[in-house]
């Protein structure tokens, strides 16, 4: 039979051997990676004299790192919801928003635990991701990205009317929190704090992605009909991917308060951070949570690269990842498209059935079939 | 009929798109135990009635009964656990996952810390069902030996590599009833199996859909005809615009006046 033999050949074109290699060759480069980032802030200054000699600079780019750090948590929480659930976020700067200004007030109201009150950002986020979910379980596509869009123009538009004067009133509705947000004032122990803190998160997205709630959250993203058929509550699916996902970008959102000192809306609720988020998690490839990682490095380092070219360089700088994402992910970005359409109505059952390729002897029963039911 | 043996009771069930009437008024029950038969030609409502069953469309008129509870208007992932399944007349397999995950994801239970028993369970329940419906055995001998049930559950089966768009279209159906099978459902509602499907491989469904008869589940089966339910069906219905045309023994609605008009009308095909 001619499929037993496409079968064979198939088998033999793809040997065990190779892809455990394969296997082996990514454990290495992720391992290898890690090291490099723990290691970094004593072999960057022997890569680059000049930082053993001016020591600030080395703490300029240990600041570029932490918020490479943040961004990477921004964008590896927008691939779950995006990559993995297929609900494309275009507001995630809200969550990131609502984890901020919880932080900023907490700490100066009450000056609690900065890791209780990051904790509670976090929170508060996915209460916040909750209530959008209620409404976006009845958009798809490109309705729903709208929703996400215009939940987080409308938060940083209410903050700036409201202008929470909680600590010294700076730009519209910013809150400065400093000295009451500050987790530390070493540069290093602030890089690996936040090294842990987005090594934390990643290893919990990984670890739930390649769980059965991984696999629902595929299915309800590839076909929800089917998925429902297949007895999954795809509506509750959903709504966890919302939460889980908003509650990282609560978490970037509240550590970078502690990062930075101030909470405000020309920042954080910036909605150029929702497309940062979403361009990070696709240039490092849309559902692999740890590509996101990879983004968001070259995301900041691009962005402090180019810092001379002053307010210019983001316009290089989503030019320069809109040109990689065209040559090089031409897949990954066709994958965001195809999550951007509005989906298809489902296959009509009465329909005939797309022609498939079968063996010689299939085609002709099928054929006898056509011919034999009356138009 | 006594509702005491009858699995599903379908009341009155109606249901147009626009001006069309798919389904109107239609009524039967499914017993438990038994090889049901949906018969009618092509567009005659038997994919929109197993849509008005399982949930995926509302009926505008009439109810459905399941175990003695009224299903209707429950969301679709609510009545499969509930126990009936659906295998879909267009296979619909999910593409990106591998044959196993495809069957996997119908093991998955909805409560986020419920006992979905461990992967490796899971991972064995997934062999087992590809193995009984045939997946394991569209490969040659020598490069299946992992779906021994045997294993340690990481076994080299093809079903674990591969993706279903390596399946021909008698595995793609396979696949489809794997899904509906692994959701462990009373009642299973096969749309059109036989379609496409060479003679040998009617009679290897036939067998499977027997077995899983022995095992107490209830079918129903949907076809164009009568040709291949004939020697595998308990009882039929022949649907014909959306109604109930006649039900019976497969000899008794094959000797009914009115399915022989609508044979003779050419509107039922005959073999
Ligand atoms: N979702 C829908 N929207 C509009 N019309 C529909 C829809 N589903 C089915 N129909 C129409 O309802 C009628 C019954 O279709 P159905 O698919 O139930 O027939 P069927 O008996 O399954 O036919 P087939 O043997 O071709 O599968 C057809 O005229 C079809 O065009
Ligand atoms: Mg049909």
């Amino acid at each position: 039979m001619s499929h037993r033999s496409r079968l064979r050949s198939r088998l033999r074109s793809r040997s065990r051997s190779r892809s455990r290699t394969a296997r082996l060759v990514k454990l290495g480069g992720a391992l290898l990676a890690l090291a490099l980032l723990l290691g970094l802030p004593y072999w960057l200054p022997l890569l680059v004299p000049a930082m053993q000699q001016n020591p600030f600079l080395l703490y300029k780019w240990l600041n570029v790192l932490v918020a490479a750090n943040v961004l990477a948590i921004l964008g590896m929480s927008w691939d779950l919801l995006g990559g993995y659930a297929g609900q494309i976020s275009f507001g995630h700067s809200l969550f990131l928003g609502l984890g901020a200004y919880t932080t900023a007030i907490l700490s100066v109201l009450y000056g609690w635990n900065p890791w209780l009150i990051i904790a509670l950002g976090g929170l508060v986020a996915a209460v916040g991701g909750l209530l959008v979910a209620a409404p976006a379980l009845r958009l798809h596509g490109p309705y729903l990205s709208l929703m996400t869009l215009v939940a987080a123009l409308a938060f940083d538009r209410l903050m700036r009317w409201l202008k929470p004067e909680v600590g010294i009133p700076g730009a519209e509705g910013a809150i400065l929190c400093v000295p009451h947000c500050v987790l530390t004032l070493d540069a290093v122990l602030k890089y690996y704090y936040s090294l842990g803190l987005m090594l934390l998160t990643a290893l919990l997205l990984w670890a739930l992605t390649r769980s059965r709630v991984g696999l629902a959250l595929e299915a309800v993203r590839d076909d929800e009909a089917a998925a429902q058929a297949a007895g999954l509550n795809a509506a509750k699916y959903k709504t966890l991917a919302f939460g889980v996902s908003s509650f990282f970008a609560g978490i970037a959102g509240a550590f970078y308060v502690y990062h930075i000192g101030s909470a405000a809306p020309a920042d954080v609720l910036n909605l150029q951070r929702s497309v940062e988020a979403i361009a990070v998690a696709v240039l490092g490839g849309m559902g692999t949570i740890f590509g996101a990682i990879g983004g968001a490095l070259f995301f900041k380092v691009f962005e402090e690269l180019l810092r001379p070219a002053g307010t210019l360089r983001f316009a290089l700088l989503f030019s320069l990842a809109l040109l990689i994402l065209l040559l090089v992910r031409s897949g990954a970005l066709g994958r965001l498209w195809a999550g951007l359409r509005p989906r298809p109505s489902p296959p009509r059952e009465g329909a005939e059935a797309p022609p498939t390729v079968a063996s010689a002897s299939e085609t002709e029963e099928a054929e006898v079939e056509v011919k034999a039911k009356p138009s | 009929m006594s509702a005491m043996n009858a699995l599903l009771q379908v009341q009155r069930l109606s249901k147009a798109f626009g001006g069309l009437q798919a389904v109107s008024d239609l009524s039967f029950d499914v017993h438990e135990g038994e090889i049901l038969g949906l018969i009618g030609p092509n567009g005659a409502g038997k994919t929109t009635l197993f849509n008005l069953i399982t949930g995926v469309h509302k009926p505008d008129r009439g109810r459905v009964i399941f175990q003695g509870q009224d299903i209707t208007g429950w969301p679709t992932y609510k009545i499969v656990n509930a126990g009936i399944a659906r295998a879909f007349q267009i296979p619909r397999p999910f593409r990106h996952k591998t044959i196993a995950a495809n069957v996997e994801i119908s093991l998955i239970p909805n409560g986020l810390f419920a006992r979905g028993g461990s992967r490796r369970a899971r991972a064995r329940r997934v062999r087992e069902i590809c193995r009984r419906v045939g997946l394991c055995a569209l490969w040659p001998e020598g490069a299946r030996r992992g779906c021994d049930l045997s294993g340690d559950g990481d076994g080299d089966c093809p079903c674990r590599r591969e993706l279903p768009d390596v399946l021909p279209q008698a595995g793609l159906r396979k696949l489809e009833i794997a899904k509906a099978v692994a959701t462990d459902p009373k009642l299973l509602l096969l749309d059109e199996p036989f379609a496409g499907l060479a003679p040998a491989e009617v009679e290897e469904l036939s067998a499977l859909i027997r077995e899983l008869r022995e095992e107490g589940r209830t079918l129903v089966v949907v076809d164009h005809n009568m040709r291949g339910l004939m020697r595998l069906v308990d009882r039929v219905i022949v649907i014909h615009f959306g109604q109930k045309l006649a039900e019976g023994t497969p000899d008794e609605v094959a000797r009914d006046p009115a399915v022989q008009e609508a044979y003779l009308a050419g509107t039922i095909e005959e073999e």
